[in-house]
Parts: C-alpha cells; sequence; structure tokens
C-alpha cells in the first residue's frame, strides 16, 4: 500500500439514477480523522457509500482509497477496508463463533482473538443465532468483526440509528481507540448530528446530491452562526450572507456563513454559536430563504 | 474457500434434518406394509399383495428424492444469501466471485453426493427389510436422479442471481413439461386404447421412459456438465455486474 495523505478522496464523482443525481461531488477524508458524513434521509450519502465500495459503478469522476483507485486496485484496497451497514449482513441462523470461522476464510488477516475480545467487551453470547440478537448487538457484532481484521479505514452507513444512547456512546468509544492509530480513518455517515459533534474532526454536508461543505468541524461550527433579531431587522442583512432564515413567533433567526464578517458588519445585533444539527436545518432550507 | 463451505453446510442443517425426519417416517410406513403384507392384515388379501408388490420398488424412490432435494435446496440457495445481505458484504470485502461461485457449487456436489449416497444406503436397508433384491439398475436409477436434481439446482441458482427472483427455472420447466406433456399426452389419452377401463397410464409412461432410458442417461450427464460450465461462467458475470 502507497504512502497517502487522505484516506478517501472523492473527485468530481457524478451518478445518475432516475430521480435523483449525485451531482460532480468532491471531498477528502485525511488520514487519522474522522470525518462526519451529514445529510438527510435520501441526500445521497448511502449512494456516495455504495460508489466508494464498488457496490455500484460511478458514470463520472475518480475515486481513491488508502492512495489506490478503487476500481483498478479494488481488492488491494478492499482488504483494507471495513463496510458496516445499518442491517446485519450475516444469515441469522448463524452464531458468533461460525461467523468466526467463516470470516478467517474471508479475511486474510483475520485475528479471532481481538473478535473474541470485542464480543466479550460487547457482552456478545458466542453461541446465541442473530435471530435473537436486538438491534443493538447486531450492531455492535458488525462492528467487531469491522475492527478484526485489521482495516485501515472504516465506512460507516448510518451504523448508529436507531440505537440508544448508551449503546451509542459505546461505539463511539470504540472509534476513538481505533483512531489512537493514525494511521486508522473512519467516514462515519450519519443523520444524527450529535454523534458526530462528539467524535468528528471533518464534516461533510450533502443535500440532493450535492456537496454544501466540507471541512474541519471546528472550523465550520466556528465559522456559522445564527443572528437572532426581529423580523424586520433580519431584511437589513446582506443576502449574500445569509444561509436561510427562520421565522419563529418571537422574531426571525437567520443563519450566516461567516460569523467574524457578520460580528463586525452587524455589531448591533444578537449573534450566538451554533451546531451541526442548526447548520444542517438551514443549509437544507436554504432554497426557501425563509422558513417556518 | 474452507470457510465459504462451512457456512452453506450450516446453513443446510435444518433441511437435512428435516429431509432426514421424513425419509424416517416414510421408512416406518413402507416397513409397517411390509410387515403387514408378510404376517398382517394385508397377508390376507391377495389382490392388495399383488398390487403392492408389483409397484414396491417404486416407493423407494420417494425417500430419494427427499434427501437430494432437502440436501441441495436451502444452504446452497443464492437468493438467501441476496436477501440477507450476504452476497452484499461479500463485495465489500476481497473476495472474489469466482471464489464465491466455486464455494457455492462445491458445497451444492457435497451436499448432493451424501445425498446420494444415502439414498443408496436407505434402499439397502428397506431392500433387506422388504427381502426384495436390489438390481444394478436401481443404483443407476438413482445416479439419474442425483444428475437431474443437481443439474436443476445449478440452473435455479443461477437464474435466482440473474434474475433476482426466486423460481424462474421451476416455472420455465413446468411450463416446458406442461406443454410437452399436453402435446405428447393428447393423441395417447384420446386414442381407443386409452378410454379401455384396464388401460394403465403409469405403466405406459414406465414404457415411455424405458424406449428412451439410454437417452434419459446421457441427458442427465449432458445436463450436470452443461449445467456446472453454464452456471459458473453465468454466475460469476453475474456477480460482477451485479449492483447493491
Amino acid at each position: 500500500m502507497s504512502e497517502y495523505k487522505n484516506a478517501i478522496e472523492i473527485s468530481g464523482v457524478t451518478k445518475k439514477y432516475d430521480g435523483f443525481t449525485l451531482d460532480n461531488i468532491s471531498f477528502n477524508v485525511p488520514k487519522g480523522s474522522i470525518m462526519g458524513f451529514i445529510g438527510q434521509n435520501g441526500a445521497g450519502k448511502t449512494t456516495t457509500i455504495k460508489l466508494l465500495l464498488n457496490l455500484i459503478r460511478k458514470d463520472s469522476g475518480t475515486i481513491k482509497m488508502l492512495g489506490l483507485d478503487n476500481s483498478e486496485h479494488e481488492n488491494e484496497i478492499k482488504a483494507q477496508v471495513s463496510a458496516v451497514f445499518d442491517e446485519l449482513p450475516f444469515h441469522e441462523v448463524l452464531n458468533a463463533k461460525q461467523l468466526s470461522i467463516i470470516l478467517s476464510d474471508i479475511f486474510e488477516c483475520w485475528d479471532r482473538d481481538t473478535f473474541n475480545s470485542y464480543l466479550d467487551r460487547f457482552e456478545l453470547p458466542r453461541k446465541k443465532s442473530f435471530k435473537d440478537f436486538s438491534k443493538g448487538m447486531k450492531m455492535k457484532l458488525q462492528i467487531a468483526a469491522a475492527l478484526s481484521h485489521g482495516a485501515k479505514l472504516l465506512i460507516m452507513d448510518e451504523a448508529t440509528t436507531g440505537l440508544d444512547p448508551v449503546v451509542r456512546n459505546e461505539i463511539l468509544d470504540i472509534f476513538m481507540e481505533y483512531l489512537q492509530d493514525e494511521n486508522n480513518s473512519i467516514l462515519l455517515s450519519s443523520h444524527i448530528t450529535t454523534d458526530l459533534e462528539k467524535v468528528a474532526d471533518m464534516v461533510t454536508f450533502i443535500d440532493k446530491g450535492k456537496i454544501l461543505l466540507t471541512g474541519s468541524k471546528d472550523e465550520t461550527v466556528e465559522n456559522h452562526a445564527v443572528i437572532k433579531c426581529k423580523k424586520d431587522d433580519y431584511k437589513g442583512i446582506d443576502s449574500e450572507d445569509i444561509v436561510s432564515v427562520r421565522l419563529t413567533d418571537f422574531g426571525a433567526e437567520v443563519m450566516v456563513s461567516d460569523k467574524k464578517k457578520c460580528e463586525k458588519k452587524y455589531s448591533g445585533l444578537v449573534i450566538d454559536n451554533t451546531t451541526l444539527e442548526e447548520i444542517m436545518l438551514f443549509y437544507v432550507r436554504r432554497e426557501k430563504k425563509e422558513w417556518k | 474457500m474452507k470457510g465459504l463451505i462451512y457456512k452453506e453446510m450450516l446453513l443446510s442443517r435444518r433441511n437435512i434434518g428435516l429431509s432426514l425426519i421424513y425419509s424416517l417416517l416414510f421408512s416406518s410406513v413402507f416397513i409397517l406394509v411390509r410387515l403387514s403384507m408378510i404376517c398382517g392384515n394385508l397377508a390376507y388379501d391377495e389382490e392388495a399383495v399383488l398390487s403392492l408388490t408389483k409397484n414396491m420398488y417404486l416407493f423407494r424412490y420417494f425417500p430419494c428424492i427427499v434427501f437430494m432435494l432437502g440436501f441441495a435446496n436451502s444452504g446452497c440457495n443464492v437468493y438467501a444469501d441476496i436477501s440477507s445481505g450476504w452476497l452484499r458484504f461479500c463485495k465489500t470485502t476481497a473476495i472474489k466471485e469466482n471464489t464465491i461461485i466455486i464455494s457455492k457449487m462445491l458445497s451444492l456436489f457435497i451436499l448432493s453426493f451424501c445425498a446420494m449416497l444415502l439414498s443408496l444406503l436407505h434402499s439397502l436397508i428397506l431392500s433387506a427389510v422388504g427381502g426384495d433384491r436390489i438390481s444394478f439398475r436401481h443404483f443407476i436409477i438413482i445416479l439419474v436422479l442425483f444428475n437431474y436434481i443437481l443439474g436443476f439446482f445449478l440452473l435455479s441458482n443461477t437464474s435466482d442471481l440473474v434474475f433476482k427472483k426466486k423460481g424462474i427455472v421451476q416455472l420455465v420447466l413446468m411450463a416446458v413439461a406442461g406443454a410437452a406433456g399436453a402435446v405428447r399426452a393428447m393423441p395417447i389419452l384420446e386414442s381407443e386404447e386409452a378410454v379401455s377401463e384396464d388401460f394403465d397410464l403409469f405403466g405406459y409412461i414406465l414404457q415411455q421412459i424405458e424406449s428412451k432410458w439410454d437417452f434419459i442417461i446421457i441427458g442427465s450427464f449432458i445436463l450436470i456438465i452443461m449445467g456446472a460450465l453454464v452456471s459458473y461462467f453465468v454466475s460469476v458475470e453475474a456477480l460482477k455486474r451485479r449492483e447493491y
């Protein structure tokens, strides 16, 4: 595996479906980081992940993973990548012990001891059929399997969706441990922004098949702000500064994308910090400009 | 490869168990009838004994078919791999498409071969209990059955993968068999001989099979060889092209 700076490099990728287009998307996931891939349902997160894994074919653009082209070096890449989906991809009549034997044949670097240690840590039974597992247990099992063959890149598609906060936190802790090795990276797709707020180094917003924002999570949150003002006052804010405006019974909340500039420009107005969730909400409604 | 074959075997356990139970039940009934013919109520009914003795050997094929269907059916079923998400998972790993298909085909061969051996063993036990001898021809018939059932499953799995729907091959086969049967059977059923009371339709079918026996044996081997080749190349290509 060659030396690389970005674990994932997507450049100008397009995929057309009837009724949906992933439109010329580009973003990078730096090596050693967690990239939060944020967007509402149907925004194009899963399509992007499928393209990364070659589960579907792109119409145009280039994708590099671990420094290699994902079409030309598919098997070389996939030996170093783990994907976790929201549904368990294993037959439900199997149990963890049997799965370990099967996966040891599929992954060259399968580590049975690591897998067993994750089973113990997650308190997953070895001889119980997966059909008797809860959703949380199934997700933990997938993560245990994903982390037991020395993968350098973990791709998670809505992996924490539908799990209770305790399990979600447990899983996020595991991710942080995984990233102790600076060669490891994670792409974590989710619409639960609070999870990403906790662990992500980078964020990419996608909506209707287009990338809206990509960059450092801290910078993204710091650069954005919400100006709270009366409905009439927001008319005085330049439209080029505004992402969109939420009208409430008490006034208007205006999302701006350059906090420092706006602090100087609109010093008389209240400018509050914002969150990833708010940024997502305001960006998703950017075409309406005003919404309630 | 070993792990994938192991997976297929694990998934086949339920069907193997069920086919063993069915065969055991059937054999019990067979043995009871045989005992009754020797020293029970049926021993006093000469007509029934004559009729049963005449057709007894046919019943020995029923467990063979149950074994083969049961062993080969579920474990190597591509459709189950699609619906469980297993094939999608495999596509996210470095495992090659031909490894997946070869492991499936090998598992199918192993399971079908086990079913054939069990069928033979079963026939030997029943003949020992029934007191009638088994001819070499009986083994050939089991081998031919094995070939046709295996060929059917090879093509059925391939069609599941290509068309993403279960049962296309079954429907096509039923339609072809129905059409061919109707074309061949209607003139016979309408003939004067068929209308007569003592016309033995089953005997007539056996006679027809008998007259084309060589063709049926050769056809079964051609089906296996062609089925395996077609299944391998088409399935590997379908897996490579498949989007998830």
